[in-house]
């Protein structure tokens, strides 16, 4: 059963199109990966489904109630989490939960129960009385999705959850999203980190300029380019003596990016020309220390379909 | 019950705010102490005369009847307003009193023909002027019960002639307006909660400021609540703490400076109330207006200053002229405070339905356009 569902949805900013008829189902249960450079109309996207921004064109409806008729209904339903923190330094991590949840009608030794258990899911339950200004950035990443949580929502959006924090802290929660999602709730997930939604979502969509181009599986996705080969040959001289321009003119060689020292080679699976490239190396003496043939990421998927770089 | 959720945080928050308490509860009572102290002789009515000394030399040797009569008026004139009379036979002495400003006046009198010649402290001049109506009064007495003496001395027996003889009172000083006036520190504790309050603008600016700022607005709308329950719990959030900072101050000059609230605090805190519902409301507007807190903040923290100047705030209305005092009904502060000192020392309500309709027909306003906004553009949110 469909527990979000967007049907030609249009939103225009002036003569900006940032969302441009998007259709888009997703099912009770899933975590679902919404990918795309900044500009692309995730975070649009989201506002509409969230009830914050209005919507031009198209319907919008989660379990069954739509958007614009039903809006009561359909945020009672939701729990977001804010890609900026969104808490009151000025009240205590509880007092925090507490008022969020008490929006959507906890009351009495309800609303403290689910506060606390919020509270204990996050791991901020022996920090119930301090307040957030005494936290570190994971601590309040941890804090802003309680507040999110307490209310037991059917639907949870989180927009870039993990960002600017320390990796204890981001496997924290990557944690917590696979328990809630065990636990029963669709997730809505928005990352630019590419290995995060790799290893958490079970579905994702790529948007870009407001469409949605590429929807499916990690593995369905990364089936899209499956014409290419990925091949990273790292160096032991110094990278500064690799020529990109030079490798590129390799036969089926489609795109080249040096990081610190490795060579990341992207060509076309119906050229053989791994030869080529040790050769290119070793008749410039640059010394190899090791090659290695990669299966595309979603990085690689991105590239592919939208010939730019998730973070540019 | 949303509302009140929102109200319960808003006040928790602000009560909270340290910063925020010092400016708005101890602010005051610090200007109203001081002001109060340094303009207490601006506001006082009534006048400290202290020892008023004369000098005089005595030269009647033959009637009997007027040293009688001079005696009476010395002593009687000693009592109210306190004028005493030293007796000095040698002129130069007398004089030098005056020259080296020991004495107030000095008093020759002579006889054949009967003649007061006073002599005047240009330096006491009140004191002097005060001893020089108490003896032409003194004089007209005397010359006019000299007169009917020369037609009738029978009638100089006569009760109400006696009692004109010796009157008791040869001055007396009344107030024109018998009326309370307010002290120094009567009128800066209203002018300086009514200043304070208008600050509380600040408070609603930055109630509904910070949630755009904290991100939390976003939060909150992304719940199960309406536009109108969010701004209804902030505007009255803020105007519950606003209205306890304000009873503090109130207390606190009433008991402990002594400041007079009048009789009846009521219609008082009833107008004072209104006026904070206008105040947070300006400040709500203000944040939903402006998109920038700078300019926001900057344009209510430069016109509080003049609207509280246009208000009386820190010198009298009575004290201004020319173009201000006719601008001064433009400030909302005036018409408070008008109508506050009416009611405190005239037991005077009528400036009260005016001022509190002005306050709530403007807070109408401020609300209206902040709903106005925030429902069409998520202003709160974006």
């Amino acid at each position: 059963m469909s527990i979000v569902k967007l049907d030609q949805v249009t939103k225009n900013f002036g003569d900006v199109t940032a969302v441009d008829k998007m259709s888009l189902s997703i099912e009770q249960g899933e975590i679902f990966g919404l990918l795309g450079p900044n500009g692309a109309g995730k975070s649009t996207a989201i506002n509409m489904i969230v009830g914050l921004l209005s919507i031009d064109k198209g319907t919008i409806s989660i379990l069954g109630n739509s958007v614009k008729k039903e809006s009561m209904t359909t945020r009672s339903n939701i729990g977001i989490v804010p890609q900026d923190i969104a808490i009151y330094e000025d009240l205590t991590s509880l007092e925090n939960v507490k008022f969020f949840a008490s929006l959507y009608g906890l009351r009495g030794k309800e609303l403290e129960k689910a506060a606390m258990e919020a509270l204990e899911f996050t791991g901020l339950s022996e920090k119930v009385k301090n307040y957030p200004k005494e936290f570190s950035g994971g601590m309040k990443r941890r804090l802003n999705i309680a507040c999110a949580i307490a209310h037991k929502p059917k639907l949870i959006i989180m927009d870039e959850p993990t960002v600017g924090i320390d990796p204890q802290s981001r496997n924290h929660i990557l944690q917590s999203v696979k328990k809630l999602n065990e636990l029963g709730c669709t997730i809505i997930y928005t990352s630019h980190y590419m290995e995060e939604v790799e290893e958490i979502c079970t579905r994702i969509a790529i948007m870009d300029h407001g469409k949605v181009i590429a929807l499916g599986t990690n593995d369905e996705l990364k089936n899209l380019i499956t014409d290419k080969d990925v091949v990273l040959v790292t160096v032991n001289d110094s990278i500064s003596k690799v020529r990109e321009e030079k490798i590129k003119e390799i036969r089926g060689v489609e795109n080249v990016e040096i990081e610190d020292s490795t060579v990341k080679i992207s060509s076309s699976r119906e050229v053989s020309n791994l030869d080529m490239i040790i050769n290119y190396f070793t008749s410039n003496r640059i010394s190899v220390k090791s090659v290695e043939s990669k299966t595309p990421d979603l990085e690689t998927v991105f590239l592919s379909l939208t010939g730019r770089r998730l973070r540019d | 019950m949303k509302t009140i959720i929102i109200i319960a945080k808003e006040f928790k928050q602000n009560i909270r705010n340290f910063k925020a308490n010092i400016m708005m509860i101890l602010f005051p009572i610090v200007l109203i102490a001081i002001l109060g102290a340094a303009f207490s002789g601006v506001f006082s009515n009534t006048i400290d005369l202290g020892d008023v000394k004369v000098l005089y030399t005595d030269k009647i040797t033959q009637d009997k009847h007027f040293k009688a009569v001079f005696s009476d008026f010395r002593k009687s004139i000693s009592i109210e307003p306190g004028v005493q009379f030293e007796e000095t036979a040698d002129e130069t002495t007398g004089k030098a009193g005056i020259q080296n400003s020991a004495y107030s006046a000095y008093l020759i009198i002579t006889e054949n023909p009967l003649k007061f010649e006073l002599y005047k402290n240009d330096r006491r001049g009140f004191d002097a002027t005060l001893v020089e109506t108490a003896l032409n009064s003194f004089i007209m007495n005397y010359d006019s019960v000299a007169a009917i003496a020369m037609v009738d001395s029978s009638a100089l027996e006569k009760p109400e002639i006696k009692d004109f003889e010796n009157p008791v009172n040869y001055v007396q000083t009344r107030s024109l307006d018998k009326k309370r006036q307010p002290g120094s520190l009567d009128y800066y504790a209203v002018t300086m909660l009514t200043l304070i309050l208008l600050y509380s603008s600040l408070t609603g600016f930055w109630a509904i400021r910070s949630e755009m700022e904290q991100k939390t607005a976003a939060r909150m709308l992304c719940a199960p609540i309406r536009g109108y329950q969010l701004l209804t719990g902030k505007v009255i959030g803020c105007i519950s703490v606003t209205a306890v900072q304000g009873l503090v101050v109130i207390l606190f000059s009433k008991l402990v400076l002594k400041a007079y609230w009048g009789e009846n605090i009521l219609p008082v805190a009833l107008l004072l109330l209104t006026y904070s519902i206008m105040t947070v409301s300006l400040g709500v507007a203000s944040a939903y207006v402006f998109k920038s807190s700078d300019t926001a903040s900057g344009l209510l923290n430069s016109i509080i200053p003049l609207l509280v100047f246009l208000g009386g705030g820190y010198v009298p209305l009575s004290v201004m002229g020319g173009f201000i005092s006719k601008i001064t009904f433009l400030s909302p502060v005036n018409w408070v405070n008008t109508a506050l000192f009416k009611i405190i020392y005239d037991h005077d309500y009528s400036g009260m339905p005016v001022s509190i309709i002005l306050n709530l027909s403007l807070s109408a306003l401020f609300i209206f356009t902040s709903a106005l906004i925030s429902g069409k553009g998520k202003r709160l949110y974006a």
